[in-house]
């Protein structure tokens, strides 16, 4: 520092007892006190810290760095041949050891030249944790302001152990984690607490050493590369006839296809009236299908569902129902059998990933004794629903070598078929809608091809393409559940389908659906609910009230989970969540939304609120 | 069987979701050579074979002359060029029923071939496996992931490595490793 023209007042050799006390100044340094009261004028302080070596590339495995008490530092622990420190990174602080280790490091298959020779400086530390006779604030961590006191006060309040100091106190936080003042913190903690600095021991380390930019860490993934773009086998199809696309966790559904001067609401409308009308044409690719298939799949089936599979007629699709273990239903999707060992199962869209590994975890941890295997079959197939009452001409044009009726193809049939002279594809009687319907799939490559084919094929019916907004309408319109149901609160007696629940096998779920709060008859349970003007708006979110009572959290009965407006009905409707709501049907009560200062009544009534009696199902 | 098979992949054309997506021609910094050369595996076979309970050496067996690719344990990826629609699944189905569980997964998974004295460097943008020979030889699969998508990866040759991705996300992933390309040129074929 002379050589650059800085004047030193002093150096204070703490190992000969010279302490700084205090530092005087307000907005810079005027001058240190002594802890011998001694005074010294100077505008800056600088601190040895003793040489800690830089262990974290080594620790970012989990094994944690060890005390030497000869350097008073934390050094790198083993982590085996691979990664090895040598010389001062080590911890060795003569040259002769730092030479002599780097030679015996750097060299490879056991030939280790002689280092070269040298002189030594001698070395030695004695640390100096604290300063006891400072009056002012004494700061052990630079960056979180923690102080020397702090650290006896977490040891006070009972966060002794280091990892818990670390978190009352924020000391080794930020962006120098620790790196200028976690050993004097450590000390001062072993110090309070009664135990050696070995035993007290260092917090994890992470990655990184150097703070990282979000920007490096972001890389190519910003703007539209943010995450993957997930689309459907039929995404050309739907985009050729102006598509308008959701998100829908990663994959591009089409949402609805408007006409010109067309807003969102009168596409869906003008789909469900000419899907119900006549024929329409829905894009399913996206519910994940899981081909299940070994000896044992049928029990495998029985214990994931609460309803029974093992039953089920090879060529027949069925209806299930899974629960968590803790007896909320998990997820619904239908499950067809194609041969005796074989099934393929569909889930929700947003659950494919999850109940895939719920499977795994499921066969890996509770039943390896079961011979199943499962795989996701997803993407290799195009399904698209095709219903309403002109279904069934519009297929029998593309469908080879079958008649289509109600004897080779009932009320859900699900069976392997050919399609177009030749497409090999499966064929499933199941209507989401209500109506008359199937849904085809196909192999994905052919996927748009065929879309269009049917297009052609129902074109005497004036086939309609229909997005998700108008499927979610008619699921409203038939009161059958989704998202906004199986919400992670709801059991199956509270969608109405505690028949489905087994009372012969033993399945996930079964027992802790038996719960006492879980079967209790004052649960809410789905109800279908319509405002009593008919000119007004109900919205999802909206909460339910007995007539009279005032709005509070004690008086609540219920929510609106799906509303719709309807155009069989012309008129909006919904699906609730409404206490002893079976019970209840036909009641009047007032729907309560304060975050949108709406306060109007409605009609309790049952879910299915169009076709009540299935007709259009099998027409 | 068969003959249905040639009318579907003859009559109808299978389309690959990276048709009208991966064009060809050479992209990237303009320096001599490219560094890599990708190309669209289309109109293959793909099969999931998974072993039944303690057939596992049957299934090797039989898998043998398919060079088999790993996917997991006792899962293997079946892939063949030129067999038509449904060929392979039926016969490797019937070759292995009882012993194995077959998937046809033909249509549902996308395969980009990178080759190149660059390949390692730009795979190693994306995926933390260790694609060092010795570690990582010919022949060998790993499942891993890239730009957020999950993908199989297999060395075929000391310079050229295979990756097989769900259908859906073809698009998306030819978009970033193609952008990882950039910087050392790429030609598409």
């Amino acid at each position: 520092m002379k050589t650059h023209g800085i004047h030193v007042a002093a150096v204070l050799d703490s190992r000969k007892g010279a302490r700084i006390a205090d530092v005087k100044g307000g907005k810079s340094v005027k001058g240190v006190e002594l802890a011998d009261h001694g005074h010294v004028a100077c505008d800056a302080v600088a601190m040895s810290g003793g040489w800690s070596p830089i262990v974290n590339l080594m620790c970012h495995r989990g094994a944690k760095p060890l005390w030497n008490e000869t350097i008073a530092a934390f050094v790198a622990p083993d982590v085996g041949e691979a990664f090895v420190a040598a010389g001062s990174a080590k911890g060795s602080m003569l040259l002769s050891e730092c030479l002599a280790e780097g030679a015996w490091a750097g060299t490879l298959k056991g030939k280790t030249p002689a280092p070269p020779k040298c002189r030594d400086e001698s070395f030695a530390i004695t640390p100096l944790w604290w300063v006891k006779e400072s009056r002012g604030k004494a700061f052990v961590d630079y960056q979180n302001d923690s102080t020397a006191k702090d650290l006896p006060l977490a040891a006070r309040e009972g966060y002794t152990d280091i990892e818990l100091a670390k978190r009352y106190t924020t000391t080794g936080m930020a962006t120098d984690q620790g790196k200028l003042g976690n050993v004097n913190a450590i000390a001062i903690l072993a110090e309070a607490t009664g135990k050696s600095i070995a035993e007290v021991g260092t917090t994890t380390f992470r990655p990184y050493y150097t703070p990282v930019s979000f920007g490096a860490l972001a890389g190519a993934f910003t703007g539209h590369h943010f995450q993957p773009v997930r689309k459907t086998p039929l995404n050309d199809w739907a985009d050729e006839l102006g598509a308008v696309f959701v998100e829908t966790g990663l994959w591009m559904r089409s949402s609805w296809f408007p006409h010109e001067g067309e807003d969102w609401l009168a596409a869906a409308s003008r789909e469900v009236l000419a899907t119900r009308g006549s024929v329409g044409i829905c894009d399913v690719s996206t519910l994940g299908k899981i081909d299940v298939q070994g000896k044992d799949v049928g029990a495998f089936l029985d214990r994931l569902y609460c309803n029974t599979f093992s039953t089920l007629a090879v060529g027949r699709a069925r209806y299930g129902l899974m629960l968590r273990e803790d007896g909320i239903v998990m997820d619904d999707g239908t499950t067809s059998r194609l041969a005796d060992d074989h099934y393929v199962m569909t889930t929700t869209t947003a659950n494919a990933a999850k109940i895939m590994s719920h499977m795994e975890f499921c066969h890996q941890a509770l039943w390896p004794e079961l011979d199943v295997q499962y795989v996701s079959v997803t993407e290799q197939w195009a399904q698209m629903a095709v219903a309403g009452p002109k279904a069934r001409p519009t297929l029998r044009k593309i469908v080879d070598g079958i008649e289509l009726n109600d004897e080779t193809f009932p009320y859900m049939a699900a069976k392997p078929v050919s399609v177009l002279g030749g497409i090999p594809a499966r064929l499933f009687r199941l209507s989401f809608s209500g109506e008359h319907a199937y849904e085809l799939a196909v192999p994905a490559d052919y996927g748009n091809m065929v879309a269009r084919a049917i297009m052609q094929a129902g074109a005497e019916f004036d086939i309609t393409p229909y997005g998700v907004e108008a499927l979610s309408i008619m699921r409203i319109e038939k009161g059958h559940v989704a998202g906004g149901e199986l919400n992670g609160t709801t059991t199956a007696a509270d969608l109405g389908m505690a028949k489905m629940m087994s009372t012969k096998k033993d399945y996930i779920g079964r027992m802790m659906a038996g719960r006492e709060g879980l079967t209790d008859k004052n649960r809410q349970c789905v109800v279908g609910i319509r405002p009593l003007d008919k000119t007004d708006k109900i919205r999802s979110g909206s909460h339910l009230l007995t007539m009279g009572d005032k709005p509070s959290m004690a008086n609540d009965q219920g929510y609106i989970t799906s509303v719709a407006w309807s155009p069989m009905l012309e008129m909006w409707i919904g699906l609730a969540l409404f206490a002893n709501g079976r019970e209840r049907i036909g009641e009047t009560v007032q729907v309560f939304d304060g975050l949108r200062g709406i306060q109007m009544m409605a009609e309790i009534c049952e879910p299915m609120h169009f076709d009540r009696d299935n007709a259009r199902l099998y027409g | 069987m068969v003959k249905a098979a040639k009318i579907a992949e003859t009559i109808i054309p299978r389309v690959s979701p990276l048709a009208d997506v991966a064009l060809q021609g050479r992209f990237g910094a303009d320096r001599g050579e490219p560094g890599v050369i990708f190309s669209v595996r289309h109109r293959l076979s793909i099969l999931t074979v998974i072993a039944r309970k303690g057939k596992s050496k049957m299934v090797d067996e039989g898998l043998s002359k398919y060079q088999p690719r790993w996917a997991g344990p006792d899962q293997f990826f079946v892939i063949a060029e030129g067999r038509g629609e449904g060929t392979l699944h039926a016969e490797v189905a019937g070759a292995l029923s009882g012993i194995a569980s077959v998937s046809d997964q033909s249509h549902g998974r996308v395969i980009v071939r990178i080759e190149g004295p660059k390949a390692r460097a730009i795979l190693a943008k994306g995926t933390p496996v260790d694609l060092y020979p010795d570690e990582f030889p010919v022949g060998k699969s790993a499942l891993t992931q890239m730009a957020h998508v999950v993908v199989h990866l297999t060395r075929v040759g000391d310079d050229a490595f295979e990756l097989s991705v769900f259908r859906g996300f073809a698009e998306s992933f030819w978009e970033w490793i193609t952008g990882q390309a950039e910087e050392f040129g790429y030609q598409v074929r």
